[in-house]
């Protein structure tokens, strides 16, 4: 049997290693946060194999002094914090002093740096925490540090690590998120001679994030922006039209730090409520500035995790500064939802620049952008599903289900007109009890939207004693049961207003599904248009889905030959 | 084997008469035609969508008895252009209905008559029947359809119209979609008939606009209300639930009456309407010191005021209604004048021809504004 014993130094090293650096991409991050800690105006990063066989990360930053270069290579070795008392006080990315070392336990490494005030650079090489050399050279100021061969002696690692592919895209993703937390700098990122990536670093957040994510999503980028006491938010986010299937392109940056914080993440998503369908997730970028005491970023060695103090307090900010943000950008007519941005046409450089000067003033927004024209004429409804539409410049499809269910929201929602509709007599509508508990649990969002209800003894059965006036005249058979049964799901939400706007998205659907499939004469069609056209959003259901789509005249001439 | 001869002007109106009662959906393809029964010189023609029933008879020269279905809109479309003058000849044999007349010859395919429900027309129940005259009905029915639920998915018991007799002539009949409710009443001479059932509003309001203008006699069986008159019998399938209880909502007092001139709120409330949210409509009525006003505003549409004239007594109300309820109430009250009442501003308003409370009334529910 083994007796316990305790290990070599090297062998640690190699184990604490493995918590900092895991993969490509997390050295590529570690080094990149060192570059930016060093005030560097721009960083190249460049990588063969995925990062596998070499990442080299070359900056114009500080540079370590000749005498601290061997020091930079131990353990635990930082210039970024000397005492406790620092540690309530982080600034920098790094502060452990644990990424070079690790580093350098586990690839063959060189440093070449030189200080702004050395006279000359410094270059030492480590293989697997050994320094084989260490030489004075003549170089520019900054740091170039070359990781070859990473995990060369730390096997059952290297079996981990996926694809070179898959490595690559992984240590990009990573570097993404640093360059649109760093607008100010400027990244290159390339491989194998071939630019992947690169920003100009000329401190323009939208610039950065059309470089990260193109032209086509930065147009559809609006600014948030919301200060209080002493935290700042500003940030892009995306039209709710403009979404993806996952939430790669969603980052967090805490006082320039991007970090994982998905309450804050959740939070602005909670904004897109009514705009967004299920799995669907913005693009953002949520840049919070804080007093370094409200941020604990020691939570983690890969610092990806921060804790924030007040989180709750800071949701709400966030929430509230993207409703804003896109309530702002109602009215808007979405590029991306015509036909010519269908067929894959990319907005013009012309366009972006026109965004750029929009900046960061959100009021801008509003005034320059291209208002929502006067509703387009009724042309005909198409198998009672689809309206037909046409103004001078454009033709609409409109899917009429979903401008009723829009409508209906909206004259629900609107805090100046909650009315109810008393009956004649109170409908009793029987429940399965968990549901009827469920419903009874709102009756307060019920009634301030004109519903109001009481329980009726036994078991499962309630009495309904007005509909919102918006819904009354339909139908009172299966709507006000179907309604119940739909709004029971609504409990579960915690928060009161987004319960209160769940109800309400509830009732909608239950009125448009009334209306589903109704012939309309030529006035009603346009009644629903004009109605439509008065709404605040117009373009999106309250699930998210848009309601219509627009062809222009321009691209259907183009489409059909006639240019 | 079906083969008749007759002059089109005998046929032409009891078809459209008949198109009334098939279905417009082909949920039951059977039900889309008009069954022509033909025997003894004489042809039925039916119709029926289930709710309601038609059935006409007229003379004909009968060649050869049978049966036929044939597609009821084309049918009746057909005959309407055929030369009034003259004789139609027709012939159903094979899945094929052969028609005849002058120098024209159509071909209609039919539809198979062996699908058809076999349809009651309360023959049995007639002995029982009572007699009354269709301008009563017609008359009460016109004060109180509006206030039926409209639509195909509304709660069923409301889609219906509340007929109630009582054994000395008295006939009622209440309608009520649950957010306004109306109700007549008359006498005729129907005496001794004692029932009280719902049916169709759409449906009893076809049967009694094809009855013709003179007796009808009407009978009750569990699930039918039959009509005979003349040529033409009819029935509607009764609806089955509680109806609305009128006589609960109806208060000894109020607080407050109003006498108006029902053109003077009409065109009050049409203009008013239009500074509503066609969304969620509603307009205000107050009654005071001050007179009485209807008035309505909303964000994108404007404000209106108008001022009504009007004798007003009792206490001030102020109560907002949707403005469709409230003019639906008084286009149909049959009277120039009409006598509102009010409980306050969350209970039903009650509204009747001034001097004649006991013909009819409305109620008219609320909006509460919050």
């Amino acid at each position: 049997m083994a007796a316990i014993r305790t290990l070599p130094d090297d062998l640690i090293n190699a184990i604490a290693a493995g918590e900092v650096v895991e993969r490509p991409a997390s050295c590529a991050k570690e080094l990149v946060e060192n570059s930016l800690d060093a005030q560097s105006s721009w960083v190249e990063i460049t990588y063969r194999q995925g990062g596998m066989a070499e990442i080299t990360v070359a900056d114009d930053g500080h540079g370590i002094p000749a005498g601290e270069v061997v020091l930079a290579l131990e353990r635990h070795a930082t210039s970024k914090l000397s005492d406790f008392a620092d540690l309530d006080q982080i600034t920098s990315l790094g502060f452990r002093g644990e990424a070079l070392p690790a580093i350098a336990q586990v690839s063959r490494l060189q440093v070449l740096t030189r200080a702004a005030g050395d006279q000359t650079a410094t270059r030492v090489v480590v293989e697997g925490g050994r320094m084989l050399l260490r030489e004075r050279v003549a170089a520019a100021c900054g740091t170039t540090v070359a990781v070859r061969d990473l995990f060369f002696n730390t096997p059952a690692r290297q079996a981990h690590l996926r694809s070179a592919d898959v490595e690559g895209a992984r240590l990009v993703q990573e570097v993404s998120r640093l360059a649109l937390a760093a607008p100010a700098v400027g990244f290159r990122v390339s491989t194998d001679q071939r630019l992947v990536l690169a920003t100009d670093g000329n401190g323009d957040l939208l610039a950065a994030a059309a470089s990260v994510w193109g032209l086509d999503v930065a147009e559809d980028l609006v600014p948030i922006f919301d200060q209080h006491s002493d935290v700042t938010i500003s940030g892009l986010i995306s039209r709710p039209h403009r979404a993806r299937g996952n939430r790669q392109a969603q980052i967090v940056v805490v006082n320039g730090r991007a970090v994982n914080n998905p309450r804050l993440r959740y939070a602005a998503e909670q904004a897109y409520r009514d705009h967004l369908m299920r799995g669907r997730f913005p693009y953002l970028v949520l840049c919070l500035q804080l007093p370094a005491r409200n941020v604990d970023p020691n939570v983690h060695p890969s610092k990806w995790e921060v804790r924030l103090r007040a989180e709750d307090e800071l949701a709400a900010h966030v929430y509230e500064a993207s409703r804003r943000a896109l309530g702002l950008e109602r009215r808007v007519v979405g590029e991306s939802q015509t036909w010519a941005s269908a067929q894959g046409a990319t907005p013009s450089v012309a366009d972006l620049s026109q965004a750029h000067q929009i900046g960061f003033e959100p009021v801008h927004l509003a005034s320059s952008a291209v208002a929502l024209g006067d509703p387009p004429t009724a042309v005909s409804q198409v198998r009672t599903l689809f309206l037909v539409a046409a103004d001078e410049h454009s033709l609409y499809l409109i899917d009429q289900h979903a401008a009723h269910e829009r409508i209906a929201f909206e004259a629900l929602s609107a805090v100046d007109r909650p009315q109810a509709q008393l009956f004649v007599e109170p409908r009793r509508v029987r429940l399965l009890p968990a549901e009827a508990a469920q419903v009874l649990a709102l009756q307060a969002e019920l009634a301030e939207a004109g519903m109001e209800i009481d329980a009726l003894g036994s078991q499962g059965e309630l009495v309904v004693r007005s509909l919102p006036s918006a819904l009354a005249g339909v139908d009172q058979g299966a709507l006000v049961h179907n309604l119940l049964v739909d709004v029971a799901a609504c409990a579960s939400v915690s928060e009161a207003t987004e319960r209160s706007r769940r109800v309400r998205t509830a009732m909608a659907a239950c009125r448009a599904a009334v209306k589903r499939g109704d012939r309309l004469s030529a006035p009603e069609q346009q009644a629903l248009i004009d109605a439509l056209w008065r709404c605040a959003e117009p373009r999106h259901c309250p699930h998210g889905r848009p309601v219509w789509i627009s062809l222009p005249f321009g691209s259907l001439e183009h489409h059909l030959g006639r240019s | 084997m079906l083969s008749f001869e007759i002059p089109a002007s005998r046929l032409t109106e009891p078809l459209q008469l008949v198109l009334r009662a098939t279905a417009t959906r082909d949920l039951v393809p059977a039900l889309t035609g008009i069954l022509i029964e033909a025997q003894d010189d004489q042809l039925s023609l039916t119709g029926t969508d289930f709710d309601l029933g038609l059935r006409m008879s007229v003379d004909a020269k009968v060649t050869s008895p049978g049966r036929a279905l044939i597609p009821a809109r084309s049918l009746a479309e057909l005959a309407r252009r055929i030369p009034p003058a003259s004789l139609v000849e027709v012939k159903a044999v094979d899945g094929k209905a052969t028609m005849r007349f002058g120098k024209s010859r159509f071909d209609l395919p039919t539809l198979i008559d062996t699908d058809y429900p076999s349809v009651d027309f309360g023959a049995d129940s007639q002995g029982e029947g009572k007699t009354l005259k269709a301008a009563a009905l017609r008359h009460v029915l016109g004060r109180v359809t509006y206030a039926a639920a409209q639509r195909d998915d509304s709660l069923p018991i409301l889609l219906g119209i509340k007929v109630s007799f009582n054994s000395d002539g008295h006939l009622e009949v209440c309608a009520s979609d649950n957010f306004r409710l109306a109700w007549a009443q008359t006498t005729t001479e129907a005496v001794g008939l004692n029932a009280e059932v719902v049916v169709k509003a759409r449906a009893l309001t076809e049967m009694v606009r094809s009855l013709p203008d003179e007796d009808v006699r009407v009978a009750l069986s569990e699930r039918q209300m039959f009509f005979r008159s003349g040529s033409v019998q009819g029935f509607c399938q009764r609806v089955e639930g509680q109806f609305p209880d009128h006589r609960k909502l109806i208060k000894e007092t109020y607080e407050t009456t109003i006498q108006v001139q029902v053109a003077d709120v009409i065109q009050a409330g049409e203009r008013a309407s239009l500074a509503t949210d066609v969304r969620s409509p509603q307009v205000i009525l107050r009654a005071g010191e001050d007179g009485v006003s209807l008035s309505a505003e909303s964000a994108e549409m404007g404000s209106a005021y108008e001022d009504i004239p009007a004798t007003w007594s009792g206490a001030p109300v102020e109560i907002a209604f949707n403005p469709k309820f409230l003019i639906d109430a008084l286009k149909n009250a049959g009277a120039e004048a009409v006598d509102i009442g009010f409980n306050g501003p969350l209970s039903a308003a009650r509204l009747h021809p001034t001097g004649a409370p006991d013909d009819h009334l409305a109620l008219v529910l609320p909006i509460r504004r919050m």
